[in-house]
This record gives structure tokens, C-alpha cells and sequence, in this order.
């Protein structure tokens, strides 16, 4: 006599006909089905270090480091270049940070909304933005969790990115809803005759839902008054050679170019 | 089964109808000819119901449809091309619909469409090209006159539409009066009765009475959900979208409270239920709420439906939907695009300026 792989229990077979019947048969989906992760190409050495291609969307990705490492010039870059493939582009910034003279660095302006509400509707608009659809959503403030708990699955029917970037303490719950989580480190800034051209970080992928997490690399970026082709502070990853002794902390996986 | 309205029988079913029973007969000649037939009573709202989903399906096919409870239905498929490919889909819909096979009726007037549909098979069309000579040979019973002027046409021995259309609308209007007149011309092929189309009513409502009572804001959400999906299904078969939105809450032991405003013509599901979930999550209603309605007062054009065709131009639609929505309740500085400022300033803050879209 075989056993069935998938016996059937009366009470369980009820309760999930009646989440089906309240929430309908799309509450319910088997890890068989589970739709796959459609990684936005973002063009930066994020795409390997995120082992799927690009930031996932449909998801929450996060940018912590302490102040100065250079997540916020790597998050603007990255929105910058997402005015161009991914419809629009909203930065929520309850706390009037966004700094208008950024805006040579956008590819495409006219798709770039700077969205300024008080802090407590910060996360009720940053809602609204993900069910709507818009492509994709740099949060500046870490949103109170309430309104993470519902950003997550409105992001993941509407197939929105979330990018949000944070402390290196603090936003547990940030930190915990994310899917894709690079820690950035400062390893150095640029100096040119006195003046601070750019800096270099040290950027590791230190949680991954959708692959192996542990990659790492140096990026370098720089203050330029030229943008990037593609929108952005031009960025590129040093190859190895030029990161002597650099490798310092849990870096398992060094993702090296050249 | 037969459905009757106070005396009379409204409509038969086609095991009934084999029998002999048909729409007109009282209900003692009904329960003679069949007495074993089960008699329902007409349900108007159902009726009235049922009639509105048939014409807003059958829209989409023809420019003008009129629906008759006496389940009679008529197209006027003047200037449509694929005319067959248009009958076909009204069958399959009405089928649908109705779960019964429909008899359809091609003519040049609706008068002849409806009595070729009536010789027509279950699913079959009966097409009429000379509409004359299509109706000469058929009793005068087809005209539908009261029995008083029946009998008035066999006393003058009529008994036939050819003989009717031979003795002209001026003489029979002479005899029956203006009935007569257009009894002859209808008996000619020549249909002086316009169609009176459908026009589909002012607003969607959509309700659900909530037994128990709900207190809680986000039970509320649960139900209005399920709600929304039906005020969306309803405005897509109307092609149109939302430009004023009432809902209203029946309140236990107390008066109804209704929240009202207009929109920008909204038609896709998220939008609708994060405006209607952001009006109750506000709500602080007397009591438990009995009963939630949903109404689209204003329906406006789809604006954005036809975007919905491409998904990156109806995400953008939406988004500025959003955004207005944002701006509307927390001001401009909810909405700010990047314009250029003084391109050549030596200071990068002077370059591009953020203002309100």
C-alpha cells in the first residue's frame, strides 16, 4: 500500500477554503507556483553582488551603512538610472533631504517625483505609491513597520521596487522585511588637490532572499560634474589589484572584476 | 415552469412551452392546459437585474439593444460589420447568461426579427431577407392585437398578414383605428415602431448587508474588497470609469452615514479600494455597521482603460492618480518634479529647482 505524499486533513482542507472564499483564490499559492524574481538590471556591479541580475522587483532592497558610506550617493545613482527603464520614479522624502542640485544627475527628469509629506504619512503615501504601481520608490526614512507590513505584498502584486537605506543600527524591521541587503563600509574618500572627489566603499551583500548572500566588492565613486550616461555618479568596481589588503571582515565571497 | 405577474403568464419555459403553454395566457388556462406546470411569481428586481447585465453585455455588439421582461430582445446591427460574427458572440453571451439556448431572428425590422426568431431553433437564426413575404403567409395572431380586434379581422376575413398588408394601413385604420394602421404596416414589413435602447442607469451601486454588525475598520476592508471587484467588473462592462464615488454605511439602531467625492475618473481595482479603504480607515461611524455600499454616482470615460492594453502606460496612469491623491490631501509639496533652474549657475543648488507637477 503507498502512502499518499499529500494527505488531506478535513479541518486544514476548510480553513483554506475559507481564506479562499474571503480573500479569493489568489491569497493561496502553491511554492510550486511561486512567480519567479525579475531582477531590474541596474547596469552597477549591484547586479552580481545580487546574484539574480539587478534589485528585484516586487520586493523591498536595502542600503545600510553609516553616514558617509555612501549609500545615499549609490541610491540616488540608482534611481537616477531607473528614470529611464522603470516608468516612474518616486523618492519619499518626509524629511525635505532631497537636494534639488542632484538633479543633473537624472536621466530622465520628467519621470522623477519627489514626494514630501509629513513624517507620519510618510509610510500611508509609501503605500499607496507601491500599490499604485510606480516602478520604483527610494524610501529615505525608514517607514514604521505597520506600514512595512503592507508595502511588502502591495510591492509584490504590482511588481514595484522598493529601495530604502538606513543606519547601520536601528530599522529592525527594515532590515527584517528587506529581500536583498547590502552593508556599505567606507573605505576612503577620494581627495584631488584638497578636495573630496569622491569616496570608496566597501559593499557586501549581507542578505539575500533569492540567492547566496556574501558577495562583496570596492566600489568607487565619484563627485563629478559629468554624469553618467545612463544617469548616476559615474561608479565602478575597483578589480582587486588596485584593493591591496582590503578584504577585512566576513567576505566570503570577493567578487572581483579584472 | 411558467412565471406569472398577478393573472397572467409572463414567460415559459421550453419544456412548458411544448405543451402548449405560452406568455399571455391567464392562469386558469395555464393550470388547464398543465396543471402539473410549476408557477413562480415574477421577481421585478431580479427581472430588472438580469435585463441590465444582458443589455450591457449585448452593448459592446450592437449600438443599440432593448430588452422586454417578456424575455424579447432586439439588436440593431444597422452599420455593424460581421454581422454573423456579432450574432454568434449574442448567443454564446445570452447563453451564458441565461443558461438557456436563445432563438435569434435576423430581419430588417424588429418586428420581423422577433416573429422569425420565435420559428427559429433553440441556438439557430432564422434570417429574413424579404420581409413581406416572409410575414404574408403567417396568422394575424402574429400582430399581437387584443382579442376584440382579432375577431374584428376575421369578421373581415383576414386571417392572414398578407391579407392584412393587401388591404392597407389607411382602410385598417379605418376599422381598428391607429392600431390598425400600424398593424398593416407591420403586416407590410414596414416597421413604424422604433426600438426604445437601453440606456444604462446613472449610477453602479453595489451593497452587502453584514449580519452580524461590524465595529471593526478592517473587516470593513475585508468586505469592501470583495465589493470593489464587483464595482469593477460592472464598470468595465460599461466601459467607464468613477468620477464621483459615494459609500454609504448602514449603522445598527441609527441613520445611514454617507461619505461623497469626486474623483479623478478612477476605473482600476487598486485605485478605487485604497480611496475607499483610506475613507473608512478614517470613518468613525455612530455604531456597528450593518450594511456597506458602494455607488459610483457619476460614471465618467475610461480614460485610462484603454492603457490598460500596455502595462508600463497604465502603471504610469495610475501613479499619477496616486500622486494626485497625495497632493490632494497633503498638498503640492506631495507631488514635486525637478525643473532647471539657472543652468549655468556656478552654485549646483541654483541649476534645477523642485516644484509642485
Amino acid at each position: 500500500m503507498t502512502r499518499d505524499p499529500h494527505p488531506r486533513h478535513p479541518a486544514l482542507e476548510d480553513a483554506l477554503g475559507t481564506v479562499r472564499a474571503r480573500h479569493g483564490h489568489r491569497a493561496l499559492l502553491s511554492a510550486a507556483h511561486l512567480p519567479a524574481a525579475r531582477p531590474w538590471s541596474t547596469g552597477l556591479p549591484l547586479d552580481r553582488l545580487s546574484a539574480v541580475g539587478g534589485l528585484p522587483r516586487g520586493r523591498l532592497s536595502l542600503l545600510r551603512g553609516a553616514p558617509g558610506s555612501g549609500k545615499l550617493s549609490l541610491a540616488l545613482s540608482l534611481v537616477a538610472r531607473a528614470t529611464r527603464g522603470l516608468g516612474r520614479v518616486a523618492v519619499l522624502d518626509p524629511r525635505c533631504r532631497f537636494d534639488p542640485a542632484l538633479g543633473w544627475l537624472v536621466a530622465d527628469p520628467e519621470a522623477l517625483t519627489v514626494v514630501q509629506v509629513p513624517p507620519p504619512a510618510a509610510g500611508g503615501a509609501a503605500v499607496t505609491l507601491v500599490r499604485a504601481g510606480v516602478g520604483l520608490l527610494l524610501v529615505l526614512e525608514p517607514p514604521p513597520a505597520r506600514a512595512l507590513a503592507a508595502i511588502g505584498p502591495a510591492a509584490a502584486r504590482s511588481g514595484s521596487l522598493v529601495l530604502a537605506t538606513a543606519g547601520p543600527e536601528g530599522a529592525e524591521a527594515l532590515a527584517h522585511a528587506s529581500s536583498l541587503t547590502f552593508a556599505l563600509e567606507r573605505v576612503r574618500w577620494l581627495w584631488e588637490r584638497g578636495q573630496v572627489v569622491g569616496l570608496r566603499t566597501l559593499v557586501e551583500c549581507v542578505k539575500n532572499r533569492l540567492g547566496p548572500a556574501g558577495r562583496c566588492a570596492v566600489l568607487e565613486i565619484r563627485y563629478v560634474s559629468d554624469r553618467s550616461p545612463s544617469g548616476g555618479l559615474p561608479i565602478r568596481e575597483l578589480p582587486r589589484s588596485e584593493a591591496p589588503g582590503l578584504g577585512r571582515g566576513p567576505c566570503r565571497g570577493w567578487s572581483a572584476a579584472g | 415552469m411558467v412565471v406569472v405577474a398577478g393573472e397572467r403568464v409572463l414567460a415559459v419555459s421550453e419544456e412548458a412551452e411544448r405543451v402548449g403553454l405560452e406568455p399571455g395566457l391567464t392562469l386558469r388556462q395555464a393550470e388547464a392546459l398543465c396543471p402539473t406546470a410549476t408557477v413562480a411569481g415574477s421577481d421585478p428586481a431580479a427581472t430588472a437585474r438580469l435585463a441590465d447585465e444582458i443589455a450591457a453585455a449585448l452593448l459592446e455588439l450592437a449600438p443599440a439593444v432593448e430588452v422586454r421582461a417578456d424575455g424579447r430582445i432586439w439588436m440593431d446591427l444597422e452599420g455593424v460589420t460581421g454581422v454573423g460574427r456579432a450574432l454568434g458572440e449574442a448567443r454564446d453571451r445570452l447563453h451564458r447568461l441565461t443558461g438557456a439556448l436563445p432563438r435569434l431572428g435576423l430581419a430588417p425590422g424588429p418586428f420581423t426579427a422577433a416573429v422569425a426568431a420565435a420559428r427559429a431553433r433553440p441556438g439557430r437564426v432564422l434570417v429574413v431577407a424579404d420581409a413581406r413575404a416572409f410575414l404574408a403567409p403567417l396568422p394575424v395572431r402574429e400582430l399581437g392585437l387584443d382579442p376584440e380586434r382579432e375577431g374584428r379581422l376575421e369578421l373581415l376575413g383576414l386571417r392572414t398578414l398578407g391579407a392584412v398588408a393587401a388591404l392597407g394601413p389607411h382602410r385598417l385604420e379605418t376599422q381598428l383605428g391607429p392600431v390598425g394602421r400600424t398593424a398593416a404596416l407591420l403586416a407590410r414589413g414596414e416597421e413604424p415602431l422604433p426600438l426604445r435602447p437601453w440606456r444604462p442607469p446613472a449610477g453602479i451601486e453595489v451593497r452587502r448587508r453584514l449580519d452580524p454588525p461590524v465595529e471593526d475598520a478592517e473587516r470593513l476592508g475585508f468586505v469592501a474588497r470583495a465589493l470593489v471587484d464587483d464595482l469593477v467588473t460592472a464598470l468595465g462592462r460599461r466601459g467607464a470609469g468613477a468620477r464621483r464615488l459615494q459609500v454609504r454605511l448602514g449603522i445598527e439602531d441609527g441613520a445611514p452615514e454617507v461619505r461623497e467625492g469626486a474623483v479623478d475618473p478612477l476605473w482600476g481595482r487598486g485605485e478605487l479600494l485604497a480611496l475607499v479603504v483610506e475613507w473608512l480607515r478614517d470613518w468613525r461611524p455612530a455604531g456597528a455597521v450593518n450594511e456597506l455600499g458602494i455607488e459610483v454616482t457619476e460614471p465618467g470615460p475610461p480614460g485610462r482603460r484603454q492603457l490598460g492594453l500596455w502595462r508600463d502606460e497604465a502603471s504610469i496612469e495610475e501613479v499619477d492618480a496616486a500622486l494626485e491623491r497625495l497632493r490632494a490631501r497633503h498638498g503640492p509639496r506631495a507631488g514635486l518634479r525637478l525643473r532647471p533652474g539657472l543652468p549655468n549657475s556656478p552654485l549646483p543648488l541654483r541649476r534645477y529647482r523642485l516644484e509642485p507637477r
